[in-house]
């Protein structure tokens, strides 16, 4: 009997969920963009105002390569973003990796989420490399990374490791630096 | 640090799922249609209806945006995103009673095998048996063959049919490779299958890419020794491999009168992993094998296995990920006099997740298991038939809709096909809310059976008829419907804090019945049912950036009965279970290069048999002589010469008071 009352009681929750969801799918629908798309136009304006040593494009060529690590988050976005598009006579490229040994030669590597846990260990194979981190994850510029974006009141900032980036040997354009909030590194504590 | 789920684990964690869609509303309205109401069948039609209808409108969502990098940045810096992006979540956005065991806390807990690592998870029980048997739950019903839990190595489900359980002499890998372990409290059945009932334990280790190198590591103490040996190496571009070897010997332990119990234990494994990457694709082939001896009275014991494991991960274009996966398993264990067991498990399974427009994502699969137990009977115990082939099909689906930007629902089902009761349906319902960037509350209703084992239906003793014990010929699934309802902060940049509280409602547990009149032979039967509550809660405080304190308190109150016709009445067969259980721990960085943990816990008693609380305190310090060269001391249950943890009366082991001194050198 017990079991008859809480079988209805779960199926009154389901079919209220699904309710629910329906009208939220009536909503769907909105022109606002999404986070990944709004992170590969900035992306885009990295590539754009951030200046690599030319030694950096001697194995890509006439490309500047944008690599995405570990569990996309953009998806198709970052091909549309930049299809056609070219920085200083060059044109961009997208790769993906799923692991950092392979990313050696890109010049922007997004690192996703998902590769948190081994950030240190990523940091280090990236040590004397010349490429611009970027990622979503928290505390990222504060953790060695580059430029780490977040999300303020539904709109996407990014702060700025300066050091980082003059150690890998980057310019970064005032265009950007005028906008990021600057952060500095702050040692990883053992746990 | 954080628990998100990556390609060796694509299995997102009960709190990510993905959100469920129409498809599988209909499969869990199937199921529940055949016992429900009129009313309550047009109500969940109805909402059917409404999903299906708007369910291709996601796609639509996806028109072409504005070409966004013609904006300037300080264009771009002002608009507002709808936020709905599918990273891989946090642990912070697991809608579950979820802990993560991190490498670190393993390196600076001094323990030396997994059991006494899962000791660390404030969301377990863990008692020591003897040397080495452990008794290992969740949230009650805990016994030397507890069966409500799941525990799975990379993947790979250590579960023994035989009882539903896991036997925990043989689970291991050399510690320094264990990348994380992820403690779920509640049920899992929707994503993991069934037996996941009160929990899941995901032994995760490290990638061969991240332990190039060699490592020797080598141990000593008052009592048990152990050394291993680990060296990896990239190979070629693409590809890295890492092989290890280890071994260990456990004393006896002595009962509380000072005697020695033969329990000693020894084990030797060797293993290995290979990763290969290349663009969007990854390939893992991982395999272990042991032989080890448990001493008793008369011949030995002994324990040996065997696996070998592969895995492809590929990421699509537009972020969606498939991975398949198969693995083959061998165990043998020996008693002599009593019991001997050689089980084969083959297990191939397929999983895919996508996206569907921008607030939905699915992920679906579907696997196929075929298991071979042959069990040596003895007179006075026998499995019947003695060779058993078991067979499990399963399929799953699940969608998380992201109702809100800080509101997701998750919905899934399981539909998976056992040798013993056939088709079981485990849905399960999830909603979380991250009212804020750093809080998250939660709730969760799933229904999750655990099918029957050998034990449950196979066990005559004698070996023959007249039996005293013939089986259970009508055993049917342990039922369970749990809701649960969890909150979890980032409180400060210091602070965090998590609480789980849970309502459990258990059918058809197991019970052993006389035949008509009350003659023999007794029966195994589905009698016994309750419920169980409780309430799990930890938190961490970095007290300065040198210091860091967690603690973890856990209370669970167990109502069970029988059913009106049952003879039964030992509520205890169920299990035995501390109603409090409370655990504090202390990690100091000192000057030098040393660090310090002291751990406490306090177990409240158990009921029957009969074991008295006890509070014990580990301690370890660590030093790192030079890069690469780490000594450390630790000393185990220091606060009483030894102390029960499990068991009965005058014959149960005692865990003692015992130093280990370690030496670690990685290169």
């Amino acid at each position: 009997m017990w079991q008859r009352a809480l079988c209805v009681r779960f199926c009154l929750l389901l079919a209220f969920s699904i309710a629910v969801s329906g009208g939220v799918c009536a909503r769907a629908d909105s022109s606002a963009p999404t986070t990944p798309q709004v992170q590969a136009a900035f992306l885009f304006n990295f590539a754009k105002f951030v200046t690599w040593p030319n030694e950096a494009f001697q194995r890509s060529g006439d490309s500047l390569i944008i690599g995405v690590l570990g569990e996309d988050p953009f998806g198709a976005i970052l091909e549309d973003t930049l299809r056609d598009k070219t920085v200083m006579g060059k044109k961009l490229a997208v790769k993906r990796f799923a692991s950092i040994h392979d990313a050696a030669h890109c010049h922007i590597l997004f690192l996703s989420t998902s590769e948190e846990s081994r950030l240190s260990h990523m940091m280090t194979v990236l040590e004397k490399t010349n490429i611009l981190t970027v990622s979503d994850m928290e505390q990222f510029a504060e953790h060695g990374g580059m430029v780490a974006f977040t999300l303020e009141d539904q709109k996407v900032r990014f702060n700025v490791n300066v050091g980082a980036v003059e150690r890998a040997g980057l310019k970064m354009g005032s265009q950007l630096l005028k906008l990021a909030r600057i952060v500095s590194d702050k040692p990883r504590t053992g746990n | 640090m954080v628990g998100d789920v990556r390609q060796q684990q694509m299995k997102t964690l009960p709190g990510q799922y993905d959100h469920s869609s129409d498809r599988a509303s209909v499969i869990v309205l199937h199921s529940i249609n055949q016992r429900m109401r009129a009313p309550v069948v047009s109500s969940c039609v109805l909402a059917l209806v409404v999903t299906l209808t708007c369910a291709a409108d996601p796609v639509h969502a996806v028109e072409a945006p504005r070409d966004l990098a013609e904006l300037s940045l300080e264009e771009l810096m002002n608009i507002e995103v709808t936020s709905v992006s599918k990273k891989t979540e946090r642990l912070s956005d697991a809608a579950a009673a979820l802990f993560v065991i991190t490498q670190e806390d393993i390196r600076r807990s001094g323990y030396t095998s997994i059991p006494e690592i899962l000791r660390l998870a404030p969301n377990l029980q863990v008692a020591r048996v003897d040397s080495s048997q452990y008794a290992i739950t969740a949230r009650g019903f805990n016994s030397t063959t507890a069966n409500k839990l799941l525990v799975l190595i990379d993947g790979r489900s250590v579960y023994t049919p035989l009882f539903s359980g896991v036997f925990w002499d043989v689970q291991d890998t050399l510690i320094e490779d264990i990348e994380r372990i992820e403690v779920i409290s509640g049920p899992g059945g929707t994503l993991w299958g069934s037996n996941a009932v009160n929990g899941v334990i995901n032994i995760i280790t490290r990638r061969s890419q991240d332990t190039t190198g060699g490592l020797v590591s080598l141990g000593a103490g008052t009592a048990e020794r152990g050394a291993g040996v680990r060296y990896g190496a990239k190979v070629g571009e693409n590809a890295t491999f890492r092989i290890y070897g280890k071994g260990f010997d456990r004393d006896n332990t002595t009962r509380g009168n000072g005697t020695d119990v033969e329990d000693a234990w020894k084990k030797g494994q060797l293993g290995f992993r290979t990763d290969w990457s290349r663009g969007s694709d990854a390939l893992t082939l991982q395999g272990d094998g042991y032989t080890g001896t448990i001493d008793q009275v008369g011949d030995d014991k002994s324990i040996s296995g065997a696996n070998l494991l592969g895995r492809w991960n590929r990421t699509f274009q537009d972020g969606s990920a498939l991975q398949v996966q198969g693995y083959f398993d061998r165990t043998r264990r020996v008693y002599p006099g009593t019991f001997g067991e050689l089980l084969d498990t083959y297990d191939i399974e397929a999983q895919h997740r996508f996206q569907v427009g921008a607030r939905q994502e699915i992920t679906w699969g579907g696997g196929y298991r075929m298991m071979h137990d042959a069990v040596t009977n003895s007179a006075g115990l026998a499995f019947l038939p003695n060779v058993r082939p078991l067979t499990l099909i399963n399929g799953f689906l699940q969608d998380s809709i992201a109702l809100h930007e800080r509101l997701k629902l998750t919905m899934g089902v399981r539909l998976e096909s056992n040798s013993y009761t056939g088709l079981e349906v485990q849905p399960n319902v999830r909603l979380a809310w991250k009212f804020r960037d750093d809080a998250l509350l939660w709730s969760a209703v799933s229904r999750v059976v655990r099918t029957p084992s050998r034990l449950d239906t196979d066990l005559f003793a004698p070996n023959q008829a007249p039996f005293l014990i013939a089986g259970g010929p009508n055993f049917k699934s342990e039922k369970l419907i749990a809701y649960e309802v969890g909150y979890r902060a980032q409180l400060t940049p210091q602070a965090s804090f998590s609480v789980s509280t849970f309502y459990n409602v258990y059918d058809d547990l197991r019970s052993i019945e006389p035949g008509p009149g009350g003659a023999l032979p007794f029966t195994f039967t589905n009698k016994m049912k309750g419920y169980t509550y409780g309430v799990e809660t930890w938190g961490s405080y970095r007290v300065f950036d040198w210091w860091r304190m967690s603690a973890g308190y856990n209370y669970l109150k167990e109502k069970l009965g029988f059913d009106a016709d049952s003879r039964d009445s030992n509520t205890a067969a169920a299990g035995n279970d501390p109603a409090h259980q409370f655990s504090v721990r202390s990690a100091i960085n000192l000057p030098h290069n040393l660090d310090w943990d002291v751990g406490l816990r306090v177990i409240g008693a158990l009921a029957s048999p009969d074991v008295g609380h006890y509070v014990t305190l580990d301690t370890r310090l660590g030093w790192t002589v030079m890069n690469g060269i780490e000594l450390s001391l630790i000393g185990y249950n220091l606060l009483d010469h030894d102390h029960p943890e499990f068991g009965a009366g005058t014959t149960r082991s005692e865990v003692a008071r015992a130093f280990y001194a370690k030496l670690v050198w990685s290169y």
